[in-house]
């Protein structure tokens, strides 16, 4: 058996080990809270579960209803004249993350979202209902995320596109505060960035954490692309440079 | 998991989310002693953990994935009983909490030296482990506990094993390391 074998080997018996049943007192003594907590977000459950349950047709002519009219108040907006920079809709995303059969070398694609799971999927410092202000982002059109890894480090990246400017600085204030906050990601160090309108490219200097987070705004879209594990950091900014290339 | 007991206890039923706390409890409690190392922190993080399952169920969209979903929030409570308790409790109490059924074959040196391995480890690469070796569960499975990407699984994954085979290595002597399977 070799070593690797072996340690997981030796990890199974030993996770076996250990009590299997909890003192009834324990239940007990959350159940008696039961009665003076409430639960949160019943209102926005009943809400969520009659979107969910709609018949796909009706929710898929509603999404494109909210898109058609999403496209055509930026194209009033933009005012359409000669020299005015592109209008990114929801069809540019996927060109404008990393392509799923286009990532690093040696990495293989894991995932793509291209639905409301990616304004949470940078998100860890909060869950259930406490995610609420991350999913229901004002101004939000669309997003898309793709994800590679191999064994040592993964690669993430990601785009949400607002229906403005405002709705997206917004939206990437949020996710800074995530980056930087404790609860979040916790990284200390931050540094400019020479693309974008907004945003930095963020470390850190324990060797715990080993990510990378590069995040900025470009117009309506806020972009971001990180790497944990071992990623050299000119290939993260390479990748984030050619992301935000594809988005003018 | 009986899915209706979970949408009634949704609908703010409180019977029958005691019949579900009863039914969830040993399992939540033993995904966190494996985790927190720690009866009494485990006993703690079952406790805010079927508080907050309460206080949140309402938001699970899918109570066929109730169980998947209270781990998540399991995990969660035993992160922060984990920060709360920044210095983990005496060794000594947690070797005596593992001669409770504890495996015969493995050897007392290999215990100790997999709980130091793990004591040194941070909470959320615990947490990847327990999932993984404990629940056996896939990555994927993981991934959608933990609420990460799956390279991030991958990533603490290869972390904490690098970290357990590192401790278990340099703990080895010959003299014990020849109880060990080869």
């Amino acid at each position: 058996m070799n070593r690797s074998r072996e340690i997981d080997h030796l990890l199974d018996r030993w996770m076996d080990d250990g009590p299997t049943v909890v003192a009834d007192r324990v239940i007990a003594a959350a159940l008696t809270e039961i009665p003076t907590t409430r639960q949160r977000g019943a209102q926005w459950a009943r809400l969520k579960e009659s979107f969910m349950t709609m018949k796909p047709a009706v929710t898929v002519l509603g999404i494109a209803a909210v898109a058609v009219a999403a496209l055509a108040a930026l194209q009033i907006l933009a005012g359409g004249g000669v020299g005015t920079p592109r209008v990114i809709t929801s069809d540019d995303l996927p060109a404008i993350v990393v392509p799923a059969d286009e990532g690093p070398a040696g990495m293989q694609h894991d995932i793509t979202y291209d639905d409301e799971r990616i304004l949470i999927r940078p998100i860890i410092s909060v869950t259930g209902t406490d995610a609420i202000p991350y999913l229901e982002q004002p101004g939000f059109v669309a997003g898309r995320y793709t994800e590679f890894s191999h064994s040592t480090a993964g690669l993430l990246s990601w785009a949400a596109l607002f229906e403005s400017a405002e709705d997206a600085q917004r939206s990437l204030d949020l996710y800074i505060e995530e980056v930087e906050s404790e609860a979040g990601y916790a990284l200390g160090n931050r540094a400019d960035l020479t693309f974008g309108e907004e945003g930095g490219f963020w470390d850190d200097d324990d060797p715990e954490n080993d990510i990378q987070v590069i995040l900025w705004r470009s117009g309506a879209l806020v972009m971001a692309a990180a790497t944990f594990g071992d990623f050299d950091p000119d290939e993260l900014r390479t990748i984030a440079e050619e992301m935000d290339d594809r988005a003018q | 998991m009986d899915q209706q007991l979970v949408e009634r206890a949704q609908g703010g039923d409180e019977a029958a989310f005691g019949e579900l706390a009863y039914a969830i409890g040993d399992r939540l409690f033993t995904v966190a002693q494996r985790i927190l190392r720690d009866i009494d922190l485990a006993e703690d993080a079952t406790q805010q953990a079927i508080v907050a399952i309460w206080r949140e169920l309402p938001g699970l969209r899918d109570p066929a994935r109730f169980e998947a979903w209270a781990y998540r929030v399991l995990v969660n409570a035993c992160y922060a009983e984990a920060r709360k308790e920044r210095r983990w409790s005496p060794s000594l109490r947690v070797l005596e909490t593992d001669r409770v059924g504890g495996d015969p074959e493995l050897s007392v040196a290999d215990r100790d030296e997999l709980e130091r391995g793990f004591r040194r480890l941070p909470p959320e690469q615990r947490a990847v482990l327990v999932l993984q070796h404990y629940l056996d569960l896939t990555l994927p499975q993981i991934a959608g506990v933990l609420g990460v990407p799956i390279g991030t699984v991958r990533s603490r994954l290869h972390y904490a094993r690098r970290a357990m085979r590192a401790a278990l290595e340099a703990d080895a002597r010959p003299a014990l390391s020849g109880s060990r399977p080869s």
